[in-house]
């Protein structure tokens, strides 16, 4: 009985070790497989090619504003995994897209380039227009019209501000519509224009929808019926905006989360698009409350058989201090319109319970300014009307990729934007000024320190390893005691590293690579961390890449792993 | 034995498979090392546009879900405005008779002056017996046009129309009610010199039948017998007092009268969150035109005071309305003529219309808080008294009541409220389709 046992135990143990060492080696093979080199040539992608598939069959999505803000606001759609953004390319950037365009971020961008933003039309103000249609949506009062004589017949949305505060919401849309661009979005061309009610007329095809439906001409009473519901200068003449109208076909709006079923470009889920999430950092800065899909415009471009879409962020008519009709309330930023914790202690409070934002005085505003200032500005805390799927998503990488964005704006540059929206209040320029800076420096100090902020490696060829802290350049942190850099020899098809030396200490952002590591091999890697007492977290470790080139070595990857957020230290 | 074979031979097929893998292993390995002849890696651009031809190859519709269908059909199509206040053809209305009369449903239809106005035929009805039809041309009335007027004729009952007895110490004991029959023809001219200021001049035609009269004490016969053979009328309840006494005009009686008025209303309110001062002031004459005693006037006075408190989040609201029919030299008001107190907009504590008299005095006070911009709340204490003159009014008599509502709607605009007044004669339990003030 005995010999049978140990038999039966040895025959149990030979199959266990067989069966695991089967299950291994396929799962070994399987990943070796699957893995292959994590760099490709054409590796950091700077384009997406989003317009590669013919996307002429795409629908016209047109989004009921109802229904967005009750989905939003009760049942959050879209996947909420704490995923990285997918469509970062290896050095954790934005590639250009039918989305995003990489500007102000390049560092190139020159101030007259920044003011000029999407404009085309140079000293664009012209004295006579011709109303083509009413505007039949939006609350600010406005027509579509052409300018006289335009053989092309280009047709402007006209929008004025509302009669109790004249230059807000066309400064708002002037101001944002070139940030937003610098930014690196879409947007259409804005142009501040003077508008004499006698030299406009009315093309005879002209029409407005009825409030009850049906259409009709559109007279002169109802050009006197938006203009009375306008901000009237004291010689008569009217402030607008004279919106271009976008080439291309309209075909509705986008959403914040999933992709287009019917669009075969889409291939990232919006609220996983790093320009989307970090479209939060960006609408916290500007007080764009708004900022949800009915504000977006998707236009079908290029020839039949070869189109495809490209999105546009629109209508910044509300941000900052301006609500359109009026002034931002204060509840702006702070709450979304629906919030169970503050609604129930409101309500069980018999309104007692007072919200942090309703506390202290109302700050002095100039009224073309309304209340946009950088007091009491959380930029972590900020929230838009209702909760935003991309927004939602946003993770630490994503908020410093866009703050390293919203720091490139310099006092300078605020003020030659400023500038362009006209304010005849000099203190509702100097406002908007201080405003956009204070809060940008709020970015800087929430969002920059937040991950650990190494950033634009370089390694020269004589194996000199530059690089820089984006939250130490940016004045919002001291220089970390020690950097710390672990080099290794990286096999890119195995994806495999061989530690080379002991690791280095450096008390500045730079390395040297151990002798004899450049001297063989295709890429090389470096994982760096910093040690700072006040961010504990930036001992995470980011690592850089580097491929050999016909002159030397250009950095190809950059990987961050995960931080955990630190607002103000 | 076969048991044991079995095992033996379990047992070498496993060593096979272990010495298998320590072969094969670095043999397998070897073999997946990228040489100059394995098929080559896309790049990463490659991928990007494979992955939009295969999505371009299974291209799905875009559908929207059955909600959202229906909500931006809503929305385009403007259907709210269009089944409720469409430029011409047919329209519902839903509320909109005079309180008391439950909930109203009705409708009609609308033609197209073609210069902003507009001819209305409207039929409204209630399930508490009230009714409404109106046949009314009115002008272009949005808000930017500085002048408006209207023209209209009129039949509606006021159903449900309490009545308690005249003067500030009418009892709750005898709920007497009647309908209100109002036939009206009139005209009335708008003008607007600035977006703050309104004055409107009107007058018309106007006849009044209380019908269906129902005195509660009629049925009481052994209390009223009891209280007309008492030689104390101290004990005899007041409006079954001023019934025997005849002290009640127009009781029973039709009433017709010519009228004109002027009214005017300063509205100094902030859109954003409605503080400032909102007043409404109307004097109107009415002239018997049966020439039986009934010429009077009719004066109101409705000043608010809207105070924003942190930040404009919380509202604290001041009401003062007094009203006042003043009958003419050997004139009398009609009792249904009369200002009253008491119900949902007054007195809360109290009874619709649970005080009546020539003269009438209103204090109300709300605190208002925001909950969100779709609700809000508000706790409120109010006091009011009615008198034969305004002499009459005493500080110590005052009625009142405090409570507590919620409010249903968007911003200001309210379309549901529940207030639950104390004091009075409550609690009761308010529910209602508007706001107060």
């Amino acid at each position: 009985m005995g010999g049978w046992t140990t038999r039966g135990r040895l025959t149990r143990w030979l199959c266990t070790v067989s069966a695991v060492l089967a299950i291994g080696w396929a799962v070994d093979a399987a990943a070796d497989a699957a893995r292959g080199p994590r760099f490709r040539p054409d590796d950091p992608v700077r384009v997406d090619p989003d317009t590669v598939a013919d996307a002429g069959g795409v629908s016209e999505q047109e989004l009921s504003q109802y229904y967005d803000f009750l989905r939003h606001t009760f049942r959050l759609p879209g996947d909420r995994r704490p995923i990285p953004a997918v469509n970062v390319n290896t050095m954790d950037e934005v590639p250009d897209s039918m989305w995003f365009v990489e500007r102000i971020g390049r560092g190139t961008m020159t101030v007259d380039e920044i003011v000029r933003g999407p404009d085309r039309l140079i000293d664009f103000d012209p004295r006579d227009w011709v109303i083509v249609a009413a505007k039949n949506s939006g609350l600010q009062p406005g027509f579509r019209a052409v300018v006289a004589g335009d053989p092309g017949g280009q047709i402007f949305q006209v929008e004025f501000d509302p009669p109790d505060y004249p230059e807000l919401a066309t400064g708002a849309e002037i101001i944002g519509t070139a940030i937003y661009h610098a930014l690196g979005y879409h947007v259409v061309e804005n142009y501040l224009v003077s508008v004499d009610p006698s030299r406009v007329s009315i093309a005879p095809t002209a029409t407005i929808r009825e409030p009850g439906g049906g259409e009709r001409p559109f007279t002169r009473d109802d050009l006197h019926r938006v203009l009375r519901r306008a901000a009237r200068r004291p010689d008569g003449t009217y402030r607008a905006i004279a919106s271009r109208f976008a080439p291309g076909t309209p075909r509705g709006r986008f959403r914040y989360y999933g992709t287009r079923p019917d669009d075969p470009n889409d291939i990232h889920p919006h609220e996983h698009r790093r320009e989307l999430r970090g479209a939060r950092v960006f609408a916290a800065w500007l007080a764009h409350d708004d900022s949800r899909a009915n504000n977006t415009l998707d236009m079908l471009e290029g020839p039949p058989g070869a189109q495809y879409l490209r999105h546009y962020m629109f209508d910044f008519g509300s941000i900052m201090g301006s609500a359109t009709t009026g002034p931002n309330e204060p509840r702006s930023g702070h709450a979304y319109l629906i919030e169970k914790g503050p609604d129930v202690r409101t309500l069980l409070t018999f309104g007692l319970w007072r919200p942090p934002w309703a506390r202290g005085r109302a700050p002095r505003v100039a009224p073309a300014a309304g209340p946009f200032t950088g007091d009491g500005f959380d930029p972590v805390a900020w929230r838009p009307e209702y909760p935003n799927p991309a927004f939602e998503n946003m993770q630490p990488a994503d908020a410093f990729w866009a703050a390293r964005r919203v720091v490139r704006f310099s006092d300078e540059i605020l003020r030659a934007i400023v500038a362009k929206a006209r304010y005849s209040d000099p203190a509702a320029a100097e406002q908007i000024v201080e405003a956009l800076a204070a809060r940008r420096d709020a970015i800087a100090r929430a969002w920059l320190p937040a991950v650990t902020p190494i950033v634009d490696p370089r390694l020269d060829a004589d194996g000199t390893l530059r690089f820089s802290n984006a939250a130490v350049d940016a004045g919002v942190a001291g220089p970390p005691d020690a950097y710390v850099l672990q080099w290794s020899r990286f096999d890119n098809e195995r994806d495999r590293h061989t530690p080379v030396g002991p690791p280095q200490r450096s008390g500045a952002p730079i390395g040297n690579a151990p002798p004899g590591l450049l001297v063989e091999g295709d890429y090389v890697a470096v994982r760096v961390h910093a040690e700072h007492p006040g961010y504990p977290h930036w001992t995470s470790p980011v690592e850089l890449y580097f491929r050999r080139t016909s002159d030397g070595w250009e950095p190809v990857g950059l990987f961050r792993e995960t931080a955990v957020h630190s607002s103000d230290p | 034995m076969s048991r044991q074979r079995d095992s033996r031979t379990t047992a070498w097929w496993c060593a096979l498979v272990v010495v298998a893998w320590l072969v094969l292993r670095p043999v397998a390995a070897g073999a997946q090392a990228p040489d100059d002849e394995s098929p080559a890696v896309p790049t990463r651009t490659e991928e990007l546009i494979a992955l939009r031809r295969a999505k371009a190859e299974a291209l799905e519709p875009n559908e929207p879900a059955r909600a959202e269908v229906l909500l931006l059909y809503v929305e385009d199509s403007r259907l709210l405005e269009r089944i409720f206040n469409p430029a011409a053809g047919w329209f519902v209305q839903a509320g909109g008779l005079s309180e008391g009369s439950l909930l109203a449903l009705g409708g009609g239809y609308r033609i197209d002056d073609s210069r902003g106005g507009a001819i209305d035929l409207r039929a409204l009805g209630s399930i508490g017996g009230a009714w409404l039809a109106d046949l009314q041309w009115h002008s272009d009335r949005r808000r930017e046009n500085p002048v408006a007027a209207s023209v209209g004729v009129a039949v509606e009952r006021h159903a449900n129309q309490q009545f308690f007895g005249l003067g500030p110490d009418a009892t709750p004991e005898f709920d007497s009610d009647f309908d209100l029959d109002e036939r009206r023809a009139g005209a009335a001219f708008m003008f607007r010199p600035t977006g703050w200021l309104t004055v409107e001049a009107s007058g018309g035609f106007a006849r009044f039948d209380p019908a269906r009269l129902d005195l509660d004490f009629d049925d009481e016969d052994d209390v009223l017998g009891v209280e007309l053979l008492s030689d104390d009328w101290s004990d005899v309840d007041l409006q079954v007092r001023q019934y025997v006494e005849g002290a009640i005009p127009a009781l029973g009686e039709r009433t017709r009268f010519t009228h004109a008025g002027v009214d005017l209303v300063i509205d100094r309110r902030d859109d954003a969150r409605r503080p400032g001062w909102y007043v409404e002031a109307g004097r109107r004459w009415y002239r018997d035109a049966d020439g039986r005693g009934y010429d009077f006037s009719a004066t109101r006075v409705d000043v608010q005071r809207f105070l924003p408190v942190w930040r404009g989040e919380r509202i604290v609201a001041l009401r003062l309305r007094a009203e006042q029919v003043a009958a003419a030299d050997g004139s009398r008001v009609p009792f249904y003529l009369q200002p009253t107190l008491g119900g949902s907009r007054s007195l809360r504590g109290y009874e619709r219309q649970r005080f009546r008299d020539t003269n009438a005095l209103l204090l109300q006070a709300e605190y208002r808080y925001v909950v969100n911009p779709f609700v809000s709340g508000a706790l409120f204490a109010e006091a009011g008294q009615v008198a034969p003159a305004w002499r009459a009014m005493r500080a110590d008599r005052l009625r009142g009541g405090v409570g507590f509502g919620l409010r249903a709607g968007y911003r200001e605009l309210v379309v549901l409220r529940a207030d639950v007044a104390f004091g009075g004669e409550g609690p009761r339990l308010i529910v209602a389709l508007s706001g107060v003030f």
